[in-house]
């Protein structure tokens, strides 16, 4: 020792104590672990999920991290890990508990979910058939066939465990339904109107009753049924399928609309030759007609200069298509027709003939799965 | 002198044996985790779920194994050493195909989204080919609608393809060219239907 000398000595272990002690501490594997976790929460959507929590998880991380950070600048022999490594240890188990409330949030979304997008897929076919039976494809069939594709879209992403794009797509489709509805929902409930069903049963029996009364014919025909009866002396006599205007189930307003009209009227003129086979003119637009008319358009709910139209019949042609208002038959039907009615013949046309149409239950259906 | 210098040589050897070979494989826990990280960063989880999900767990895994011996008076890190090196060659090689795998993905995405922009053409071409005839008017008008909506649902592809959510955005463009296939055979179904009702037409 005395050879080498004490100071030389002292120099050398504390070069060695140097090189020892300013090596870079290896990495704490609690903090590669919490870092894990952080990741497998992130994927997670914990943020969405169990929001405060995650963001205390990652400012407690970030916390330890510093700490941990400050702790390795010091000398090797100063230098003590274990409140670190502990506090990490501690914020393994803390996101390992996270995750698994994540997970039962996530299953809770995944069954809300999965009902939600039945209930749509339930709303979406019977605004189908609504839009169908109505035949107002033209305004809600582009919201329905969107929607159904969200709905798809919503359906993939719940396959794959992604519950907030798929709630993101059922939302935008549960909109777009809305959407479909809210144009049928005017022409619907006009058919469930207790006020227009009791009008609309008024005329079928009074008809019902002339025909009695007479002991002639009468028609009736029904918009929600698409059914054409025939009545001889009070009793009905026969039935045949019919077509009605493109938009048959709205109320005739005005020349051109492609609506049938609703109301009592009579047969005009018999035309034996027509470009659809046969045709019976009726005689649209009677008084009540022309008065509701000039009333709407005194109201503005008319545009000036529109007409009131006119040129009504039954007639062949068939019954797989719409009309421009007129009321339709197979060629077979009509020549029935035609060969039992004459001019006079009274002539109903009605929404529905009661309550229990197929409005009523498509709507009630609608309103059950709702 | 030669005492002296014998006490330092073992001093040093204690010292490298207790913080060398015994020491944790830093360096190997630092590299594997930079590989794991990659892979996330590159959108492992979204192109490779699975797979990335097998390399962050063959990482803790070797973590635990680290934490063992950390815990055991005579330390052997080989095993941890050995799971590292693993997960390490692991995460780089799917990171390696990682590329591949985006691209397959978002090559499928843009097919698709062509086919059906293709087949919404081709559907509103047959439309537009239809009978006009009254009585198909309302059918016509409903599957305009139904294009329309389909048309509306097509914009909203390529945006996912953009934020690169090309497995949703393959299949919506897969569900949209289905759709509108079904329009063009509904028009083609009508048409046939009507040349055969023709007079003098073989059915």
């Amino acid at each position: 020792m005395e050879t080498i000398g004490k100071k030389r000595f002292w120099l050398l272990v504390l070069g060695l104590l140097i090189l020892v002690g300013c090596r870079a501490p290896a990495l704490p594997p609690e903090a590669v672990q919490a870092d894990l976790k952080q990741e497998e929460l992130r994927a997670a959507e914990a943020e969405v999920y169990l929001p405060e929590a995650y963001r205390a998880f990652r400012a407690d991380l970030a916390r330890v991290e510093a700490a941990l950070a400050a702790e390795c600048q010091r000398l090797f022999f100063l230098r003590d890990l274990r409140p670190m490594r502990g506090e990490l240890a501690d914020l393994v188990r803390r996101a390992d508990a996270l995750l698994t409330a994540v997970k039962i949030k996530q299953e809770e979304r995944s069954h809300t979910l999965f009902r939600r997008a039945e209930v749509l897929q339930v709303d979406l076919d019977q605004l189908g058939r609504l839009s169908a039976l109505l035949n107002e494809g033209r305004i809600s069939r582009r919201s329905i066939t969107h929607a159904s594709l969200l709905l798809a879209e919503a359906r993939q992403q719940l396959g794959r465990a992604r519950y907030v794009q798929a709630e993101t797509s059922l939302r935008k489709a549960e909109t777009l339904g809305r959407l479909a509805l809210e144009p049928l929902r005017a022409l619907l409930e006009r058919f469930i109107d207790a006020g227009n069903l009791a009008r609309w049963h008024a005329w079928v029996e009074e008809t019902i009753r002339e025909s009695a009364r007479t002991g002639g014919y009468a028609i009736v025909v029904s918009k929600i049924n698409r059914r054409l009866q025939v009545y001889r002396a009070g009793a009905q006599l026969t039935a045949y399928d019919a077509a009605i205007g493109l938009n048959g189930f709205s109320p005739k307003q005005v020349a051109g609309d492609r609506a049938t009209p609703e109301g009592r009227y009579r047969i005009l003129k018999k035309k034996p030759a027509s470009k659809f086979y046969r045709a019976l003119l009726i005689d649209y637009p009677n008084a009540e007609d022309r008065r509701r008319f000039l009333e709407e358009k005194r109201r503005g709910l008319i545009a000036p200069g529109a007409g009131i139209g006119g040129l009504i019949e039954i007639h062949g042609g068939g019954v797989a298509g719409m009309t421009d208002g007129c009321v339709a038959l197979e060629n077979p039907s009509m020549t029935e027709l035609f060969s039992m009615v004459g001019e006079g013949t009274p002539v109903t046309i009605v929404g529905a003939l009661d309550g229990e149409n197929v409005v009523a239950r498509a709507l009630r259906e609608y309103r059950e799965a709702k | 002198m030669r005492k002296v210098w014998s006490f330092l040589a073992v001093s040093v050897l204690v010292a490298f044996a207790l913080t060398g070979c015994g020491s944790q494989p830093g360096q190997e826990m630092q590299t594997a985790k930079a590989a794991v990280d990659a892979v996330v960063a590159d959108g492992g989880e979204k192109f490779a779920p699975a797979e990335t999900k097998g390399v962050a767990s063959a990482l803790n895994a070797a973590m635990e194994e680290v934490k063992t011996q950390d815990g055991k008076f005579f330390k052997n890190y080989d095993k941890a050493k050995e799971m590292l090196a693993k997960a390490k060659s692991d995460a780089d090689t799917l990171k390696a195909g990682l590329a591949a795998k985006k691209e397959q993905a978002k090559g499928e995405a843009t097919a698709n989204l062509s086919a059906a922009s293709e087949a919404v053409k081709a559907a509103k071409d047959a439309l537009s080919k239809a009978p006009k005839g009254k009585g198909a008017a309302a059918d016509i008008e409903a599957m305009k609608g139904d294009l329309q909506g389909m048309e509306a649902a097509l914009a909203e592809v390529q945006p996912l393809i953009d934020g690169q959510d090309y497995a949703a955005a393959r299949d919506k463009a897969a569900g949209i060219k289905s759709k509108a296939d079904e329009v063009s055979a509904a028009v083609a179904a009508a048409m046939e239907k009507m040349d055969a009702a023709k007079p003098g037409k073989k059915k």
